[in-house]
Formats: C-alpha cells, structure tokens, sequence
C-alpha cells in the first residue's frame, strides 16, 4: 500500500508555485496536524509499502510539532519490510534538528527542493534560500538519510546550459542518487501566470529549452543516473517507489488538505483550504471537496498518459487488458515509430528517448 | 371590369440608396388609402404581421395598385412597381422600367445626383420612359435643392427647373407629385383585343401559395382559368387566380386587362421554371415575345461552409430555401478539401452576395465560412472551339489551355474633385483603363473605366469609400469577357497544394498576393514536431515561401498524485482541439487560419 500526506504550509509562496500550499498560517500548525492525524487514524493502518510527505514544506513545522506528527504516525501505520519513506524539505534555517528528527522516526529518503545552486536564478524563482544555504542544508541531509533527491529547475531566464549542467554536476557532488529536473512551467493562477500576461516575463526561448532538455538527460545519464521519468534520474535501484506507483496506476491512500487518494476507482481531492480541511475533520466529517469516478476509458487514457511519462514505457498486454484495441492505435504508432518518436516492440510502447520534448503531443496522438 | 386605359398610369420610382424611395412610396399608399393614415399605422404593421405569422406566408410589396382620385373627378388607377435600388440588379430595375411608361427620379437635396441616380436614368431614358424629377428632402436644413436641380440639368442632360419640391418625411410636395404623374406620365398604349402579351417583371417564392408571378398586361386580357403559355420556359400552365396588389393580394373576377399591373398564380412548381423577363401569352392564340429578354447570370461566386455549431445538413436546407425565393442565386454541392463540405454558389455581385449570406445568416441562424468570391472566367481549351466556364481555380483543366478571359466591366466612379487623383490611382491599380471624365458641376466628376470583374468585387468600394470620405459612389455593368495574363496561385503546405486557398489573380500582383497569404498562414498555424515549408506557387515555379519553426517542447514537467486529473483533462482538451483542425497533408491546420487566410484575400494587404 502507499500513502500520502500533505502538509500545505511554505514560508512564502514562489511566484511559480502552484501546489497547495499557504504562507503566513503558523497559528494554524498544531490544529492542522491534530487533524491530519485524525484523518489518518480513519485510514487502514497498512502495511505500507511507501509513505510520502509532501508539501508545501513539512519542515516548515516547528520540531516538536514535526517529532509529534511522525510519531502520531508511527503509532497508527504499519511499515512494511523495506519501506520508503520520504519527506520533502526546502532550505532553511535549523535544518539538522529537522533533519535528525525524521530520521529518529524512520524517514528514509529525504527530498530537497534546491532548484538551482546559483543566486541570480534563485532571485528569479523567488525562493526563501540562496546557493550557500542549499548546499548547507545539502551536507547536512547527506549525513542523515541513505537516499536523497535533489529538485532543480531549468529553462530559467538566460540560463545557459553550462549553468544548468554545473546545478546537477553540484548536486552529484553531493552523493545523491535521485535527482528531478523540472522545465520551468507557467501555471496559470500563479504570479508568473499574470506577470506574463502582462508581458513582464522575460520570453523562454523554445529551442533553448530542447537544448537543456536533452543535454541534462545525456550528462545525467552519462553519469550514471539515468531519467525513469520525464522529469526524474536514479542510480540503479534508486528510483521513487511512491511516485512510481503513480504511474504505474497503483492505488493509493492520502491525507491532508488537497490532497488527492485513489482508491478502488475513486478518486478524492480533499478540500485544499487548511482551515476548511480542519473544520470538516473536527466535525467528523471526510473533508473530501471533489470525488471522481475512474472508469475504464479514463483508466485507458491515463494508463497512456502515464505510461510515456516511463522509460519503461507502457505493456501491450496492460492496454489490451483494458480494453484498447490494438487495431485502433498501432497505425498511429507505426506511423509514430517511422518518424522515431515512440519505440514499439512485441511487449511494450514507449517514447523515444529522442522525443522527450515532445510527449504531450505524442500522447495526445495515441490517446484513445 | 377593368379599368378604363386612359385612366391608368403605370411608373415606378427610381433613386440613388437611402434618398428616400421607401419613405416617398410609402407617403404615396397613405395619400391614396392603401394605407391607413400615420396615426393608425402601426396597428396596419401590426395586422400584417399577424397575417404573416398566421399564414406563414410574407407579403413581399412587388408593386402596388393605388385609387387616386384626381380633382376632376374622376378615379385613377396608379400602379407603383418597385425596383431594386442597386446596380448588381440592373437587369431587375430594367424589368420593372420596362413595364412602366414613366418614372418619378428621386434625387437627396442634400446629396444631389449619385452614382446609381445616373444609372438608373440611362436605364429609364434608353426605354424612353417619361422621367418626372423629384427633389426630395427639401426638410433637411443642408438641403441644396438648387444645387440638385443643377446637378440632374448638368449630369443627366434633364430639365430641371419644374423639378417638384418634396419632402417625403414631411408629407411636402406629395399632392404635386401624384398630378404630375397623371399629366406627365402618359397611359399605357396596348390593345385589349389583341393576342396577350404580359410581362413577367418579378416572381417569388410564397411558403402558402408557392410560386407568384408579378406581371403587367401590355397587350389583351387576362383571367382566370385561361390556359397561358411562358414563352421562353416554354411551359403552359392554367391560371388559378389572378388580381391587384392593395398591396394584399386582391382578386379579381375580371382578371387583368392591357395596361394593368398585378399577380398571377398558376401552379407553377419551382423558381426556376420562371424566367424574369418573360412573357405570358395564350397557350391556344400565341404572341410574340416582348422584347429585351435575357437570361440571367450570376457573376460572383463563392464558397459557403458550416461553422461552429452549424451543419452541413442545416446549411443546405437553408441554401435550399433561399433559392426558392430568389431565382437568381443558384449553387452546388462542393467539398472544400480542408473546409470539409460546403456548397458553392453564384450570385449577381457583391451586394446580391452579401445579402443573401445575411439572409441565411439570420433567417436561418447559421454560422458559416465564406471563400474568397471569385468570378466566372472562361478557358479556352487548346486546339478546340469548346469554351469552359470555370468559377474555382480547382477547376483549370490539368492539361493546359490557351488562354483565360476574365469578365470586365464598365465602371462609373463619381467622385469629389478633390480625390480625383486618389481614385484614379485606384483605378489602375486595380487594372482599370480609362474611359472618360465628365463633370457634374464645378465639385464632383465623373470617371469611366472598363475594369475587370474581379477586381470590383476585390473591396473595390470599401477603398472606394474610404478614400473619399464616404462621398465617392460606383455603379458598373458587365460588358464581356476578355483575355488577360491570368495565373493560378497555389498555396503549398508542407508540399502539399491545398485547394481551398488556391487562386486566380493576374500576374503582376500573383506574388504580392501571394506573400500575404503565407504570411498569415504562418501566423496562424500552430508550430508542429517538423519544420512546417510554406509556399505559393505558379506551376512549378514558387514565387513566395516561408518557414514555421517546429516547436522547442510540449512536454508537462510534473505529473504526480495529486496532479493526474487535471493534466489528463488537458490532453483530453488537446485531443479535441485536433478533431477541429484540418489537415493538409500531415499539418493540422485550425480552422481560424482559413477564416484568416480567406479575409486576407478579401482585404488583400
Ligand atoms: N429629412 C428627411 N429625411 C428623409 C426624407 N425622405 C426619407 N428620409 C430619410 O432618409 C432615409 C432613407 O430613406 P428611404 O426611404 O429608406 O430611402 P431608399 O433607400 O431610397 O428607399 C430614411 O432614414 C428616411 O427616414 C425627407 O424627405 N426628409
Ligand atoms: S517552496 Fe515549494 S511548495 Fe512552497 S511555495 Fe515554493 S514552490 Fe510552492
């Protein structure tokens, strides 16, 4: 089983950011945790196989909150044998005691939100930390868990590809098997969205882009760290199991405010507002704001869509079992495969390395 | 019985737009009672429209039979038949002169003489008609009614100083308009015992009681139950009812006598079985057809597509009925390659077009694409006498010809004198060879010139207009064809020819042309996984071309738990995008860039 837990609290909000999360709320912490907890004391108790913090920024909690939170946890879920155990975490002040206090309660893969190790980029982004403290907070991490993930961005305004090698050539330094490269993306809603309607976004150049996409992916690679994932490289074995249950259409159980369960064909997003989410736990209630119902087509669609996100790509006899027909697509992916934008062979479909760049189109072609 | 002869008096008014015809014809009905006068009006719109939606029917005023009753005495019938205001209906406005024996010539005291005042006059003076000139307007406080006068003396060669002084608004001038189309306008001249000749001037298509013709008797009598004969249809039909126009239908037990105006119904099946311009005669005592006739031609075609929500099913019965009621529109079934089916159809000119695509459009609700209008060329085909009339690039025989001819028309600018220059500039640029200048007074002229067809429905006015303030007016008239250094222009996307934003233009502006419809099209379509070659070409020859880049990504960087529903709604919204694109080849090409494409050959650069 798998479970995810969201924590929706940053200490301010990047203008790209478009994850629930909140700045300014520490009044809210401890009765946002008592909630989460609750909710998870309704949840089955496991084993669970992966678990995953998410955020916003778990360590944005106070330590004691945090130890109370990862306790509250302990007491209520069963790991199995070889768990994984992640937690998301962004540079920041006091990280080693954070730090300290998910290991003692098990966490076992920490994941750092770095973005870029130069300040003029980080300026940019608007994030909390500058270069020194990301690699800071990098050491200090590198002592305490056995797997780590580093976040980078790039496709940042006059970003050279020099800059955007030397991010991850730093990263590595560091001993991280696990690294996310994420193409800068404009989400609407964000602040982003809006300065670039107003055409105060400095204009991405698209070939520049394809450039950094495919040199990251030839460096990272050439190092040993091959992409699993449009956006995610691992050393052998150090893969993200939660996130690849994602893909791999597993079920899997959340908690917290927005965050989103998918369970026997049920999809739930629970309310994204903490305070909301709060007030309907303490009623009693499930805080649940949206229910989906994933029926075998959008099961299909999603299996394609997820599917090319993988190396591994997606298994014939997977789309077969639910219920696409071969007759249908493979003209489409022959067709695809001549111009060398998926690989086909008798098991599997997948996208071509070469092709990265364009999955979306790609998949839109394929998707039944 | 029917009227006595020399107290008839068939006419009709003839103006330039908007200087008042309606409201003076209207002003004429209420005089003579066959309306009721202005405080009851509305009640009388009312009634009809009643009428209309209980019946299902629409009472089109073709021409209107009025009771005058003269301060001698006696009762004069006045048959008021209407005519099309434009010039794309010159053949109509001949029809309808034809069956009078005079005119009144309303002319904007404001406005003075304009481009379709002169037409319409040459048209009336060629039939000799007796022309009564009004000065209308006389209200407006800018009113020039000196000026008018000098202007109809000057331009049309017509004495003016008796011109009746009218306001039509204001009920001036309308007693001394309907005398003087009792003194001046002489009674119709036909023989009432002889074989039966009457003209049909209009024909429509009537939901309640199908086809009605509006004829005027010129020679014999004309009733009910006579088997009559179309001469130039040459089909015989019995008449099932017959009478005057108050502006309802009135029937009448003695039919219609030498000299009447009125409508004629006969079973006929479809519009197309009547020809305007033909004439009825007795099947069993058979007459000569009266002069003049011609069979009509559209001259501008162009290409109609569903759009939006609208479909192809919809658009052709929409298309279907509106040829019902207009037999000069005409159209067939096409399939547009890119813009999927559609129909292509011909109409007299530009304002007949764009009438007739409001009407589908409103009467119909319809969303529609239209193509770029193109004209009728012919091709003369090599080494045979056989000509081919073309009216779609697509339709150029592969194989070559000898030579296109284009149709070319008579073009009458009247301009102020101080944009002289401007139009004439204009002129040529559009191909245009100089007649003749004439002046209409000291401030505006008139300049002739035989133009290509093509290049008039190429928003001629529109440039016409604004490069005269709004003062410049036109009139043209077809005059044959001839040849002209013509070449297709296609439009090659990805190599791939696509028809429907191939044209016809002349040389010497194929390339200009040409470049701005790449151009747009590189604006408009989306940037594809390949690099996209545009270009437009003679044959084999490009004579303009660009690139469109392929793109740098698409690609959603995250895609995680929480994330899954909404990127697949994405694609999902992406897949359905591509349903509404069109391919040319393997580029998916929105339908906007046609629209784009298409207006950019209307608006040319
Ligand atoms: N002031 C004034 N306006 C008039 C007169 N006659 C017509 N009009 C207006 O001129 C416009 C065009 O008239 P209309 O009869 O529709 O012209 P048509 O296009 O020739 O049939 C309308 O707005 C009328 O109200 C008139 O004698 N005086
Ligand atoms: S730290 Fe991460 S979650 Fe928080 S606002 Fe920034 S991008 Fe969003």
């Amino acid at each position: 089983m798998h479970l995810y837990l969201h924590i929706p609290y940053c200490v301010s909000k990047c203008p790209y950011c478009d994850f629930n999360s909140h700045a300014g709320r520490e009044h809210e912490f401890a009765a946002y945790i008592e909630a989460l907890l609750t909710e998870v004391r309704r949840l089955p108790p496991g084993p669970y196989d992966t678990l995953f913090i998410g955020g916003g920024t778990p360590t944005v909690l106070p330590p004691a909150l945090l130890a109370q939170l990862l306790a509250g946890l302990r007491a209520h879920l069963q790991l199995s044998p070889g768990y994984e155990w992640t937690c998301e975490a962004n540079p920041g002040s006091s990280d080693a005691e954070r730090f300290a206090v998910l290991a003692d309660y098990g966490v076992n893969r920490l994941s750092l939100g770095v973005q870029s190790f130069h300040d003029r980029h980080l300026r940019f982004l608007g994030r909390a930390h500058d270069a020194a403290g990301a690699q800071a907070a990098l050491a200090s991490a590198q002592r305490r868990f056995a797997h780590l993930n580093v976040d980078l961005m790039y496709g940042l305004p006059g970003q050279s590809v020099e800059e955007a090698l030397a991010d991850a050539r730093t990263a590595l330094a560091f001993g991280v098997g696990h690294l996310a490269a994420y193409h800068l993306a404009i989400e609407p809603g964000t602040e982003f969205h809006a300065r670039q309607r107003r055409g105060q976004l400095p204009e991405l150049d698209p070939e520049r882009s394809r450039e950094l996409m495919r040199c990251l992916a030839e460096f990272l690679t050439a190092q040993g760290l091959p992409p699993y994932e449009t956006s995610n490289y691992a050393r052998p074995g150090e893969a993200c199991r939660h996130n690849l249950a994602y893909w791999r259409q597993r079920d899997w159980q959340a908690a917290g405010a927005g965050a989103v369960s998918c369970v026997q064909g049920q999809r739930w997003t629970r309310l994204r507002q903490p305070a909301a989410y709060i007030a309907a736990i303490r009623r009693g209630a499930d805080a649940i704001g949206h229910r989906e119902r994933i029926d075998a087509r959008t099961r299909l669609r999603e299996a394609w869509m997820l599917g090319l996100r993988l190396t591994e790509g997606v298994a014939r006899a997977r789309l077969r079992a639910l219920g696409d027909d071969e007759q249908r697509w493979l003209p489409i992916a022959r067709s695809l495969a001549e111009v060398g934008l998926i690989e086909l062979d008798a098991e599997r479909v997948r996208l071509a390395p070469q092709a990265r760049y364009a999955q979306d189109e790609v998949t839109v072609r394929l998707l039944p | 019985m029917p009227h006595p002869q020399d107290l008839i008096r068939d006419f009709c008014i003839i103006a330039h737009i908007d200087h008042g015809k309606s409201t003076l014809a209207e002003r004429l009905l209420e005089r003579c009672g066959a309306m009721a006068a202005k405080e009851d009006k509305e009640l009388e719109v009312l009634d009809n429209l009643e009428l209309e939606r209980e019946r299902g029917i629409t009472i089109k005023a073709k021409a209107v039979t009025l009771d005058y009753r003269h301060r001698d005495g006696r009762v004069y019938q006045l048959n008021l038949i209407d005519t099309p205001g434009h010039v794309d209906f010159s053949y109509e406005v001949t029809r309808s002169l034809q069956a009078c024996e005079g005119c009144l010539l309303v002319v904007d005291a404001s406005q003075g003489v304009q481009a379709q005042t002169v037409a319409n006059y040459l048209l009336a003076d060629q039939l000799r008609l007796a022309v009564v000139p009004v000065i209308n307007k006389i209200d407006l406080p800018s009113a020039r009614p000196e000026v008018a006068k000098a202007e109809i003396e000057e331009s049309l060669a017509l004495p003016a100083e008796h011109a009746i002084l009218a306001s039509a608004k204001a009920g001036i001038g309308i007693d001394e308009i309907l005398e003087a189309v009792v003194r001046d306008i002489p009674p119709p001249a036909g023989d009432r015992q002889a074989p039966l000749q009457a003209l049909i001037f209009d024909a429509i298509y009537d939901d309640y009681r199908g086809i009605i013709l509006y004829v005027r008797v010129k020679n014999g009598w004309l009733r009910r139950g006579d088997r009559i004969r179309l001469i130039r249809s040459e089909r015989t039909y019995e008449v099932t009812d017959i009478g005057r126009l108050r502006p309802q239908m009135e029937s009448s037990p003695d039919g219609l006598a030498a000299g009447e105006v009125g409508y004629v119904c006969a079973a006929i099946k479809a519009l197309q079985d009547v020809k305007v311009g033909d004439t009825i005669t007795d099947a069993e005592r058979p007459a000569e057809p009266l002069p003049g006739f011609r069979e009509l031609k559209p001259m501008v075609y162009c290409g109609l597509y569903p759009a939006g929500d609208s479909t192809y099913d919809q658009l052709r019965e929409a298309v279907q009925k509106l040829s019902l009621n207009d037999a000069s529109f005409v159209w067939t079934p096409e399939s547009g390659g890119a813009l999927g089916h559609g129909f292509r159809c011909g109409f007299l000119g530009m304002l007949h077009m764009e009438i007739c695509q409001e009407r589908l459009e409103r009467e119909h609700d319809l969303d529609m694409v239209q193509t770029a209008p193109t004209v009728t060329y012919r091709v003369r085909l090599r080494g045979q006498q056989r000509v081919l009339e073309i009216t779609t690039p697509s339709e150029l025989p592969r194989e070559g010809y000898e030579a296109i001819e284009e149709p070319m028309v008579e073009i009458n600018f009247l301009v102020p004198a101080e944009r002289i220059g401007a139009v004439m500039q204009l002129a040529q640029d559009r191909r245009g060879r100089f007649l003749r200048q004439d002046w209409l007074g000291q401030h505006r002229c008139r300049l002739a010139y035989r133009m290509p067809l093509a290049e008039v429905i190429f928003d001629l006015f529109d440039r016409l207009k604004s490069l005269t303030q709004g003062y410049g007016t036109m009139d043209y008239e077809f005059c044959g064809y001839e040849e002209a250094d013509l070449v297709k222009v296609d439009i090659l996307v990805h190599n791939q020819p696509c028809e429907a934003l191939a044209f016809i233009c002349h040389r010497s502006v194929a390339e200009r042309r040409g470049r701005a419809i790449i151009k747009r099209l590189k604006e408009e379509i989306p940037r594809h996984l390949f690099e996209i070659a545009l270009q437009a070409a003679i044959g084999s020859r490009v004579i303009a071309r660009e690139t469109i880049k392929s793109y740098g990504k698409n690609v959603t960087a995250k895609c995680y738990g929480g994330d899954i529903t909404r990127k697949r709604k994405l694609l999902e919204k992406q897949k359905e995008g591509k349903k509404r694109m069109k391919m040319i080849g393997s580029v998916e090409v929105p339908q906007a860039a046609f629209l784009s494409v298409l207006k950019a050959q209307i608006e040319d650069e």
